[in-house]
């Protein structure tokens, strides 16, 4: 269950800053902005959600985060600071010795991210020999098993003293997904984030993977950016949760207010075509039309071609607009939203 | 209810599959144990025309591999299967393709179930030429029909399916599953590689064919949120076996089994509020190839007591077309 985050987290200063994040991979059909104009903060202990569909840039928001933007791509424009920490000036030692410490991250699909030849010890220790400033110089590797073995009872595989020398194939989906996340959280980051860590798992390990996560954050005091494209997710595990649409953020705000009452149609939309199991009869109302290409846009809003509440002047580029403390939408009629009724189909 | 009068399309009584592994000639040579998954064991249901059953379950439940021995891609070890009146269970390859024509599938992966290398036209006409009708024009004529009426443009007719997005090569597997104009549809997993907007695209677009067509749906998918939307009817399976069907309605708010419960308990919902107190479980699916002896989900059951370690709970009628497998519902 998500904390109540009172507005006093909000005010003291976030551990992770985004601003102007702009993110482009050239094509041979043009440039690809990704991600465009990106603001947005992660404050210490919160567990921030990101949601969005595939092709929204929110993964490569944290890709630009941490580093990991596969070239060609490049980060364009824009400031990235960790605890006060320039991650844009940050030289590939520097990046080292954060990475895997300060912040980690877990990968959408664990069979791939695991390494198939390795044994479990080796790859988790190797993230704790690397960063292991407080393990004595002697019997390292006995120390760096020790706690390797520790991290993946903490996330619950049974018998770790044993499974520990199996190799990733040897483990079932939900607990390939486990053991990405001892190994990102074995040198007890700061910043987890955890991209789609359930999308490929059963509703009921899901519940597991998902409550795990939720503990350990209120155990090791962590942040957590949680990216998925389930709204179902953030409203049960995410304090505040960020919009994402073709590259920008529509909108911001607190999980269950955004939920309750949406103030971008887009959001709206992506809520209206939830199946609810506590109303069967409730019509799913399909969005119509399809998420623009990212190349030369710009000059109106992204959701224009979509959104049923379009009017002339939504051919413009659109800013984030303020809803209320801590809420805001990307959208001219945020006030009027709540108000207006869907073109009946 | 006259719904109960109408004889069932399709009726399968204690069907099992099992596949055999470890059973190579070398390995036989080498007199190695064989191993036997039983994907599908003894399971029993009914679908009346018109109507949509649900199949839920994690994966490797066994209810793809259900759904293909109905369709007889894949045969049973044992159990029958009876298609409007007639058994089919041991029908000839022949006959079966002429059969074919009424019952069709559509699969989970818009990707790998189309042939790149072929035009729409050929992919949604195939099944036209299969039958036998060979006139190009009338297969043209009937193919621009059918991929209108599932809202793709007929100027799409010779393009390949890289050129189409996920939810418009959902679309093209749709129209070559109704083309010949079928009675039962198994859609297997329709949605689940789609994009949530998409989905429910394409979710209004199936849900608006079974009106216009008369479509009988068999619907399988792990969301229960999109069964719950599709379904009149659910069968719940675990490790191979039905524990729980039932109305929709009934199966879903009020579930009997506790895997149900779990299963319906731990989906994510907007709706917080409205939740039910989470059922939770704890572990893994045990492996397929060693089931747990009496019933299969006593180690994972919140539960358990005695009597499920040793004796396997038999599915009972538990209300009005309901019916759950659980000692627990037996207790007086």
């Amino acid at each position: 269950m998500p904390s109540t985050r009172s507005s006093a987290t909000e005010m003291s200063a976030p551990l992770l800053s985004i601003r102007g994040l702009k993110t482009c991979f050239p094509t041979r059909a043009g440039l690809v902005t990704a991600v465009d104009g990106v603001d947005l903060d992660v404050y210490p202990g919160e567990c921030l959600g990101i949601v969005g569909e595939s092709g929204s840039g929110k993964s490569v928001t944290f890709a630009s985060v941490i580093g990991l933007v596969r070239p060609p791509g490049y980060i364009a424009e824009g400031a990235i600071h960790f605890e006060g920490i320039d991650l844009r000036r940050l030289d590939s030692e520097g990046w080292r010795s954060l990475r895997g410490r300060d912040i980690a991250m877990t990968m959408q699909d664990a069979l791939t991210a695991l390494n198939p030849a390795l044994r479990v010890a080796e790859q988790i220790e190797e993230v704790i020999l690397a960063h292991a400033g407080g393990l004595p110089g002697r019997g390292r590797r006995e120390a760096a098993r020790q706690r390797a073995v520790e991290m993946l009872r903490l996330v619950g595989i049974p018998a770790p003293e044993r499974r520990i020398d199996d190799y990733p194939h040897q483990f079932s989906g939900g607990m390939r997904q486990r053991i990405m996340i001892a190994i990102a959280l074995s040198c007890r980051p700061k910043l987890l984030i955890a991209d789609e860590p359930t999308t490929a798992l059963d509703v009921t390990i899901q519940a597991q993977v998902l409550d795990l996560i939720g503990d350990l954050r209120r155990e090791l005091g962590m942040s957590v950016v949680l990216i998925t494209h389930d709204l179902g997710v953030v409203a049960e595990h995410t304090d505040r949760v960020a919009v994402m649409y073709a590259g920008q953020i529509v909108e911001t705000g607190p999980t269950q207010q955004l939920i309750e009452q949406p103030r971008h149609p887009y959001t709206r939309g992506l809520i209206g075509l939830i199946p609810r199991l506590s109303d069967l009869d409730a019509p799913i109302r399909p969005i119509e039309g399809r998420v623009p290409e990212l190349i030369d846009l710009g000059g109106m809003c992204r959701f224009y071609e979509r959104c049923e509440f379009r009017q002339a002047a939504c051919q413009s580029d659109i800013p984030m607009n303020a809803v209320a403390p801590g809420r805001q939408a990307r959208c001219l009629r945020v006030d009027e939203i709540p108000r207006l009724k869907e073109v009946s189909q | 209810m006259t719904q109960a009068q109408t004889p069932p399309l399709l009726e399968v009584s204690q069907l099992s599959k099992t596949y055999h592994l470890n059973n190579s000639l070398l390995q036989r040579l080498a007199r190695e144990p064989v191993l036997a998954l039983k994907a599908v064991d003894r399971v029993s249901f009914s679908v009346r025309a018109g109507e949509t059953l649900g199949l839920i379950g994690e994966s490797g439940c066994g209810k793809s591999t259900l759904a293909r021995i109905v369709l007889r891609l894949h045969e049973p070890t044992s159990g029958r299967i009876v298609f409007d009146g007639a058994d089919i269970t041991a029908l000839p390859y022949r006959e079966m393709t002429a059969l074919r024509r009424r019952m069709q599938i559509i699969f989970q992966d818009p990707y790998a179930s189309l042939n790149p290398r072929k035009s729409v036209l050929d992919i949604v006409g195939l099944p036209m030429a299969i039958q036998g009708i060979s006139r190009r024009s009338e297969i043209r004529d009937r193919v621009v029909a059918m991929i209108e009426s599932v809202g793709l443009k007929s100027e799409y007719l010779n393009r390949f399916p890289h050129q189409f997005s996920g939810g418009q090569r959902q679309r093209i597997g749709i129209a070559r599953a109704l083309i010949l104009n079928p009675s039962l549809v198994v859609c297997d997993e329709p949605v689940s590689a789609l994009d949530v907007s998409v989905q429910a695209q394409i979710i209004s677009l199936l849900k608006a064919l079974k009106r216009e067509l008369g479509l009988t749906y068999i619907f399988i998918s792990h969301d229960i949120g999109v069964i719950g939307h599709v379904s009149d009817r659910i069968a719940v399976m675990y490790l191979g076996e039905i524990v729980e069907t039932g109305p929709s309605r009934s199966l879903l708010t009020a579930p009997q089994h506790p895997y149900t419960k779990a299963l319906l308990s731990s989906v994510p919902r907007i709706d917080v509020r409205q939740k039910s107190e989470r059922v939770k479980l704890s572990g893994d699916l045990p492996s397929p190839l060693s089931p747990p002896a009496g019933c299969k989900f006593h180690t994972r059951c919140p539960f358990v007591f005695d009597r499920c370690r040793v004796e396997a709970p038999v599915l009972r009628p538990r209300g009005p077309e309901s019916a759950a497998a659980c000692h627990l519902l037996e207790a007086p």
